[in-house]
């Protein structure tokens, strides 16, 4: 209940910054499952239950836009229980003048294409050491294996998180949604 | 159904004695690609690319590419920059464009031995690390030494945490949008960061130049006018070419830059191709795809060695 809240806060907060150089999104709906839809990114991000903070952290930095362009592109996308279980530390990094490094976070969490859990999971499949990876357009690679049930996601220094699925679809991208922020924060 | 365009060209990182093959396979393309491949598996050229007959072959897209992408050479501004420290100040020319580095400009594409033209998806990617002063600093005439830097405060001004190239281990301190790397006598470099001093509203910092992107990422990404973009950091920023002030980010590029005949990069293990081009670009036993930066590789999946590079155009 507690994270739960401070997600919400961590949300309510960035929204306030954004204030009102914030253009209301009036697109259509995005469906929250992988049958693609015209809308933006962040407005299927926010019709998505529990994904409102990575959606506005996206266009807080300006990096939503880059999903209403021709590049296509797939972010690993943690929900807001992620970003809430990052405590006081998380909600730092929302404040406006850490914007260039909440920036770099979100970078760690994009990679190039559109990729689905299917996809990623036929890659683990097909490997010889049953982990793959893919690159990002921050600093490292992400590493995605299977554990239990699941595909479980490794960012470069360590830190992992699950994908919780369904895929958030729009125009030419991808969100994956995920349980954990891939981030030492 | 997005109506689209997908031209396959070869980059022929060729020796002078690399196998022409006139004529281009199933879709009349460019030719054979990877003469100076290490394996046969290479040497398909973009017929295999196209092996489900839908794709049209482009040539103006591949001419275009050829003719296009003069690129600028940032290392001699990265090179001027240090040492000069508060110079860079007075270097801007806002309001007339980007700061192009023309001097040093250097024609990426040469002519294959067979006269053929070649797409060429090396290009310099710009600096990362720029020596000296950052502009708002220097404008201050203090020493680029402001008030309170002494005191590294913030818990992410590191290396580790921006995508940077040529960053080294250091002292690095935050600074007005800015990672300031300092050394014994004060400021040694800068980076100005997405977000901060790269951010939506904020005027291109004066004197920061910016790299000129081949014409095929101006296409591709629909960019426009020449003064209407500034491209740093991996990053492209689309600007009102009359305020220079920054409008929006345009995209994200991983950067990599590899073409035919080069073994495909680590961190590309899954199928990534964008949903509109899947029909076409489907992983086989003879060739799998990937998408980077606006480009379908086309690869043989078993050495990795890229067969085709694909581009993209609606």
């Amino acid at each position: 209940m507690r994270q739960s809240m401070l997600a919400i806060s961590l949300a309510a907060s960035l929204a306030l910054a954004l204030g009102a150089c914030s253009k209301p999104n009036d697109a259509p709906a995005g469906t929250a499952t992988a049958e693609g839809s015209s809308g933006s990114l962040t407005a299927a991000l926010d019709q998505a239950g529990g994904m409102k903070t990575i959606g506005t952290a996206l266009t807080a930095t300006g990096l939503a836009a880059i999903f209403d362009g021709k590049g296509s592109y797939t972010v690993i996308a943690p929900n807001d229980a992620a970003f809430a279980k990052l405590g006081e530390a998380g909600a730092g990094l929302m404040e406006p003048e850490q914007r260039s490094a909440l920036a770099a976070v979100l970078r760690d969490h994009i990679v190039p294409g559109e990729l689905t859990a299917a996809d990623i999971g036929r890659a683990i499949d097909a490997s010889d050491d049953k982990r793959v990876k893919m690159r990002t357009m921050g600093a490292g690679d992400l590493t995605f294996s299977k554990s239990g049930r699941g595909i479980q996601v490794a960012a470069s220094d360590g830190t992992t998180a699950m994908l919780i699925g369904p895929e958030v679809r729009s125009k030419g991208s991808v969100a994956i949604p995920a349980d954990g922020v891939l981030k030492k924060i | 159904m997005r109506r689209f365009l997908a031209s396959a060209a070869v980059l022929a990182l060729v020796s002078v004695s690399a196998q022409a093959d006139p004529g281009g396979g199933k879709g009349g393309g460019q030719g054979k690609g990877g003469g100076n491949s290490a394996s046969d598996n290479a040497d398909r050229g973009p017929g295999a690319a196209r092996g489900n007959g839908n794709a049209k072959v482009d040539r103006r897209g591949a001419e275009r590419s050829v003719g296009g992408p003069a690129m600028v050479d940032m290392r001699g501004e990265a090179r001027g920059n240090s040492g000069k420290g508060n110079d860079r100040g007075n270097r801007g020319n806002d309001a007339r464009g980007p700061n192009w580095d023309n001097g040093r400009a250097i024609r990426a594409i040469n002519q294959t031995v067979d006269n053929r033209p070649r797409v060429e998806t090396r290009w310099n990617r710009g600096p990362g690390l720029i020596g000296g002063c950052p502009p708002g600093l220097a404008k201050k005439n203090n020493g680029c030494l402001p008030p309170g830097l002494a005191r590294n405060t913030n818990p992410y001004a590191n290396s580790d945490w921006y995508r940077t190239r040529g960053l080294e281990n250091g002292d690095y301190r935050y600074y007005d949008g800015y990672l300031l790397h300092m050394g014994a006598g004060g400021v040694l470099g800068y980076v100005p960061l997405l977000g901060g001093a790269l951010a939506q509203g904020n005027r291109w910092p004066t004197g920061l130049n910016s790299v000129a992107l081949p014409d095929y990422y101006r296409d591709y990404y629909g960019l426009g006018d020449p003064n209407g973009y500034r491209y740093y950091g991996d990053t492209i920023y689309r600007v009102d070419p009359q305020t220079s002030a920054i409008s929006s980010i345009a995209a994200l590029l991983t950067g990599d830059q590899f073409g035919v005949g080069q073994r495909l990069p680590s961190g590309y293990d899954v199928y990534n191709v964008p949903y509109d081009y899947r029909d076409r670009y489907v992983d086989g036993s003879d060739s799998m795809y990937r998408y980077s930066d606006g480009y379908v590789y086309q690869v043989d999946p078993t050495t990795k060695l890229v067969q085709a590079v694909i581009q993209l155009l609606t």
